[in-house]
């Protein structure tokens, strides 16, 4: 096992090479310049400025350069936010894209869980259609649709909560909701399909037939087994979710890191969308990595150093 | 029985969050009366983007303008009436004869708000920053008509060489490459402002990205500034004519989407939204409704490296082939209105009579479908074509979406034989595109950097770097060229020339213009007295108050 | 006595014990109707109430997408700026008070601005027949999601199962490569491919999505078949000496085949709202034609002024997605051999 972690922690970093090379080359196929003011500047302008910024070098000279800097813990400076550091913008905003991620993972999860478990022990009853009806509801209405009702409904109609903004607690209750519905949408679903897969299994019914209690089968023989192939669904979740995302931020006035990639891509503002990418990937490889630790935990069988054997 | 057990169980844990949930809805609604304080004189505003930079050299969008023109000042001001210079840090200026020297003499009791005083050097320091080719100041090019600024930006010559001296402490001399007539109107412009050079070495790179990395000498100062969510103005007490000043905060969040906006705005939130067209039906009628115009146009590039573009009536068919006034009321919806010209209206006024330059020079196109299909026609025969197909290069904002559909369906309506197609951008790349020259028609849009009708019209002269469409005529690079250099000393003749060539210009159909931008808002009826400028920062805040 | 009657009541004689007629030919007969794996499962998926629901509806609308726009007497994008913003009215249903051209304050449009003709779902800001957009732009969702569905499912369970199925090397290195594709930013990929191509068609925004979408599909066949492989009875049909061939197609994948049905269920939608996301952003298809997606997020704006122009495109997408979740489930447990009652 401590091999194969050592071997693991050896790919993740040799991957975090791999994508920050590759996006490094496909950010700079990307038409147009960081230029805050182009449509303003002449020619010789335009120049002079990214001359200083080194911007008329070759890419693979800008490339090396950056990853120099990269190697030093560098990610350089903004070109929209003037000299403001990269690595300071992405620490201001990851804390509510974070928080926001993380409350709505774990409402969303649980609730999922319930909902997808009820669905399959309740299988083609009314339950299970309910339970299918909202999941569905879930995932079929487009989130900024979802955004933008809720903040109608509950802040302005009937005030019970803030419509927007970043001010504490209570700010983050619907963009929290708005996400999760998202969250127990795939969770049910995936639930629901593998309990209903695990309870018709063999092992299932040989523990009803030793007479173990209902709960007592589904906690520790069902919901284990049928656990796993959510857990390959939830950590990309959770990398997305807590990364941020664009729509809910917007809509909600939060000062989340989703909005701030989404703009850096849309104005080439190349040391963000950098720095938010490596960030991002890193935080995406690592996730993988504990899922995959994760299956051997939960399931014996799944012997991952092993291959074949 | 063992299934309704677990049932069970699954229920109660559903039960319990929503329990939870509905707890904090209540705490919620105590927190909220506590937060209700009494308004006095406090202004709650949205911004639509964070603020880029407040480092005045680097500056260069709409954002940063609006919040340093009410934390910082220059020479002069705009003042109460949106566009009139008026005193800032300058009591008083000579100009020389020949209207090439300026000296300004700055008032005693102009302070920054670490208590320094603002000395003449402050702006000596500024103006070489900013068109210091180390700096890389997107904006340099405001100053160019400082004497040897373009140069020195270059690289051309070392940055001493600038055009601007501090005789004494509150004495500043500036020389000017031409007698321009609006460079006391430019000095109220972001570029111009002062800097500590003692504070700005000081904070290092660090300058301008937080409230305090930045010195203010405005009416107010930037007392807080959390990043992508909000800041907050607060009265400068060391500003000069802070008896002047009754707003005692100005509070900004950031507001991305119009709908969150206009939903802040009604839970009383924020005291001023601007709308977009889908809601100016739902609210035109409120009292608190209104509308303005800018001084930004938008009209089609049509990039005569295309073979029927560079016919003249295929141009002409365009500009004349479709409704404007039709598509302004109802799509636009915003006050904007139908451009038949070029320089906008309500921007600038002639030097003598002090009419609006739109009304001496007029509408220059009409639609006229029925010539336009006439003209089309004929285009087609001479190049030698039955139909062609265009590509509109477009932003990808929704509402230039909409503009390029409705352009689309008409032109296709109006001129047989066309196809137009339409290719939305990200704003970059479309930028991009339109300097490589590598497109047909464009979706373009121009708003003034100085007041003067120059700020257009020089946009076209031939290999003009903005030209971007291959247009040229001798005689209108001739006017430009003399509006520029020997009519400087003539102003009355320098207008007319300039609409002389704003006529060429669209004699040779070289763009067709679509409109005037007018913006919609909703104001609460207690926010008095906030100024509006067609150039520079959007609002002035020093003369704004609060009266319930 | 009792051996007597005992006699007497069983009356046995050698002509019970005829030999039975044995024909070996018809051992093997099947007497009861013969199903094929696919024939049973159609049966069962039909029997599924929710399923059944989920078919008619998906019908429907994929009716309603192929003739209605060939039927409208507009074309999607015939603008009449004198008819814009106008609500839905139908005909034979106005007389219920419901799309009968009034808005929600009962005002009615079409006798102010003089119109006496029918827009199903009304009109947007340029015009333009709603009912006409939101079926084509069905259309072109569907469309979208098809592609970009089968292209996944494709790419996905092939690369999924490969990558789990041998394991050891090949997976980490399959894996290490799923990694660094699903870390380049998405969105660039997007922008570059739109670039690529010129302009956002359908395709080109179908394989968009594609060029990551995938990687989730692969990942779940994954972690299925490393689940799956070790189990008994692939371990018997390994020991009997089936190849990787038989022991892949014939054991492991009808046994992923559910995870498989719902992840493609969900990549049509996910497609389909990936698309509204780029449209949220301006880089969705190409104007002046629609997609669900576009049409929704583009009247979200007007929800509470013209609420119309996005309540009808919403709820096609939804009962399109709903659809295809009630039918994926009736398929997830019809597929299923355990299943089986």
């Amino acid at each position: 096992m401590g091999r194969y972690v050592l071997q693991r922690l050896f790919y993740m970093v040799f991957t975090l090479f791999l994508i920050t090379t590759l996006t490094f080359f496909l950010m700079k196929l990307l038409p147009g310049s960081p230029l805050q003011n182009q449509e303003k500047l002449t020619a010789e302008q335009r120049e002079v400025i990214l001359e200083k910024y080194g911007l008329n070098d070759p890419v693979p000279v800008q490339y090396v350069r950056y990853m120099k800097n990269l190697v030093q813990g560098d990610l350089g400076i903004s070109f929209k936010y003037d000299n403001r550091e990269v690595s300071t913008i992405i620490g201001e905003r990851i804390g509510p894209s974070a928080q926001l991620g993380f409350q709505a993972l774990m409402i969303g999860t649980l609730i999922g869980i319930l909902l997808g478990s009820i669905a399959a022990l309740r299988h083609n009853t009314w339950v299970d259609y309910g339970s299918t009806v909202i999941s569905v509801l879930g995932i079929s209405v487009p989130s900024f649709v979802l955004a933008a009702l809720l903040q109608y409904y509950v802040g302005v109609e009937l005030r019970w909560l803030p419509v927007a903004m970043w001010k504490g607690f209570e700010y983050t209750i619907l963009p929290t909701l708005a996400l999760s519905v998202f969250v127990i949408a795939q969770v049910s679903r995936f639930m629901r399909t593998e309990m209903i897969e695990v309870l018709h299994s063999d092992y299932i019914l040989l523990a009803r037939a030793k007479g173990i209690s209902g709960s007592g089968i589904i906690l520790k023989h069902a919901l284990r087994n049928a656990l796993i192939p959510v857990i390959t669904i939830l950590g990309p979740m959770a990398v997305n979710l807590m990364t941020g995302t664009l729509v809910i931020e917007r809509i909600f006035a939060v000062p989340g890191l989703g909005e701030q990639f989404v703009l850096s891509i849309m104005v080439n503002d190349y040391t963000i969308i950098m720095g938010i990418t490596i960030f991002y990937s890193a935080l995406f490889i690592l996730i993988v990595f504990i899922v995959d630790i994760l299956y051997g935990i939960i399931d014996p069988r799944i012997r991952l150093a092993g291959g074949k054997s | 029985m063992k299934k309704r057990f677990s049932l069970f169980f699954v229920f109660v844990l559903v039960l319990s969050t929503f329990l939870a949930a509905c707890g904090d809805k209540d705490a919620k609604k105590e927190d909220k009366k506590d937060a209700k304080e009494e308004v006095k004189q406090v202004l709650n505003l949205p911004e639509t983007s964070e603020i880029p930079s407040m480092d005045s050299s680097l500056a260069t969008d709409a954002v940063s303008f609006n919040v340093m023109n009410n934390v910082m000042e220059g020479l002069y001001r705009l003042g109460e009436d949106g566009q009139t210079p008026t005193e800032g840090v300058a009591e008083k200026h000579e100009v020389s004869e020949d209207g090439k020297t300026y000296t300004f003499t700055l008032r005693s009791d102009a302070k920054w708000s670490n208590g320094e005083p603002v000395t003449a050097n402050d702006f000596v320091y500024a103006w070489k920053r900013a068109v210091n080719p180390k700096t890389a100041a997107e904006y340099a090019y405001i100053m160019f008509d400082v004497k040897n600024a373009a140069k020195i930006n270059n690289g051309e010559l070392p940055v001493d060489q600038l055009g601007v001296k501090a005789v004494d402490e509150k004495t500043l001399e500036v020389q000017l490459e031409t007698a321009v007539p609006y460079f006391i109107s430019l000095t109220s412009f972001a570029t111009f402002y002062p800097l500590n050079e003692k504070f700005v070495t000081e904070q290092g790179s660090k300058h301008g990205t937080e409230a305090n990395t930045t010195l203010y000498n405005g009416p107010f100062t930037l007392s807080e500034w959390k990043h992508e969510q909000s800041f907050q103005l607060k009265k400068n007490a060391n500003y000069w004519d802070a008896k002047t000043v009754k707003l005692e905060e100005v509070n900004y969040s950031i507001i991305k989407d119009t709908a969150t906006g206009v939903n802040l705005y009604e839970t009383e939130q924020i005291d001023r939204i601007a709308l977009d067209a889908e809601y100016v039906d739902k609210y035109k009628s409120s009292e608190e409704f209104s509308t303005y115009q800018e001084p930004t146009v938008f009209f089609l590039r049509l990039n005569q490296k295309d073979k029927l573009l560079k016919n003249k009536k295929a141009r002409q068919a365009i500009n004349m082939g479709w409704d404007k006034q039709l598509f302004v009321d109802t799509i636009l919806n915003n006050g904007s209105i139908p451009a038949n010209f070029l320089v906008p209206e309500n921007f600038v006024q002639g030097p003598e009579d002090k009419k609006d330059f739109r009304d001496a020079n007029g509408d220059l196109v009409k639609t006229d479908k029925a010539e336009a299909t006439k003209l089309w026609k004929e285009a087609l025969k001479e190049v030698g074509v039955d139909s062609y197909k265009l590509v509109l290069l477009n932003y990808d904002s929704e509402s230039a979406k909409k503009t390029a559909e409705y352009i689309k369906e008409e032109l296709e309506q109006t001129l047989p034989g066309l196809t137009v197609d339409i290719k939305p951008q990200p704003f970059q790349q479309k930028l991009d595109l339109e300097t490589k020259g590598d497109y047909q028609f464009s979706y373009a849009g121009w708003g003034p950097d100085y007041p003067d009708p120059m700020t257009f019209v020089d946009m076209f002269v031939t290999d003009g770097t903005h030209n971007q469409m291959e247009y040229s005529n001798p005689k209108f690079d001739e006017l430009v060229k003399k509006s520029k250099t020997e009519l400087m000393s003539d102003l009355p003749k320098r207008w007319e020339s300039l609409q002389e060539a704003e006529k060429i210009l669209f004699e040779d159909a070289a763009i067709a213009p679509m409109f005037q931008r007018g913006r919609a808002y909703l104001q609460r009826p207690y926010a008095k007295n906030i100024v509006k400028h067609n150039f520079g920062g959007d609002f002035s805040f020093k003369w704004a108050y609060i009266e319930k | 006595m009792d051996k007597a009657q005992n006699e007497k009541q069983l009356k046995i004689n050698p002509e019970l014990f005829q030999p039975a007629e044995y024909d070996p030919s018809k051992v093997e007969v099947i007497t009861r109707p013969s199903l094929t794996f696919w024939k049973d499962a159609s049966r069962r998926l039909l029997q599924n109430r929710g399923a059944t629901f989920g078919l008619i509806l998906l019908t429907i609308i994929l009716c309603f997408a192929l003739f209605a726009p060939i039927f409208s007497s507009y074309k999607y994008s015939d603008q009449n700026l004198r008819h814009a913003k106008l609500p839905p009215k139908m005909p034979y249903i106005e007389k219920l008070g419901v799309m009968d051209g009034k808005d929600k304050d009962g005002f009615d449009w079409y006798a102010t601005k003089k119109v006496d003709k029918y827009y199903y779902f009304g009109t947007d800001d340029l015009g333009r027949d709603q009912w006409t957009r939101i079926w084509t732009g069905a259309r072109i969702s569907l469309l979208i999601g098809l592609i970009a569905a089968s292209v996944d499912l494709l790419i996905g369970v092939m690369y999924g199962g490969i990558s789990g199925y041998y394991g050891g090397r090949l997976d980490t290195i399959m894996q290490r490569l799923v990694e660094v594709l699903m870390g380049v930013p998405y969105l660039i990929v997007v922008i570059l491919f739109i670039l690529l191509f010129e302009e956002p068609g359908v395709l080109t925004i179908s394989l968009a999505m594609v060029v990551t979408g995938w990687v989730s599909m692969s990942r779940v066949v994954r972690g299925q078949i490393l689940k799956l492989k070790n189990q008994e009875y692939v371990l018997a049909s390994r020991t009997l000496g089936s190849p990787d061939g038989r022991l892949i197609f014939k054991h492991l994948l009808p046994n992923v085949m559910g995870p498989i049905i719902v992840m493609t269920m969900f990549t049509i939608p996910s497609a389909i709202f990936a698309e509204a996301f780029l449209s949220f952003i301006g880089l969705g298809i190409k104007p002046p034609l629609a997609s669900l997606g576009s049409l929704v997020s583009d009247g979200y704006k007007s929800i509470r002024t013209y609420p119309h122009l996005m309540m009808y495109p919403a709820l096609v997408i939804s009962s399109l997605i709903l659809s295809f979740n009630l039918v994926a489930d009736g398929l997830r447990d019809a597929l299923d051999p355990k299943m089986r009652k």
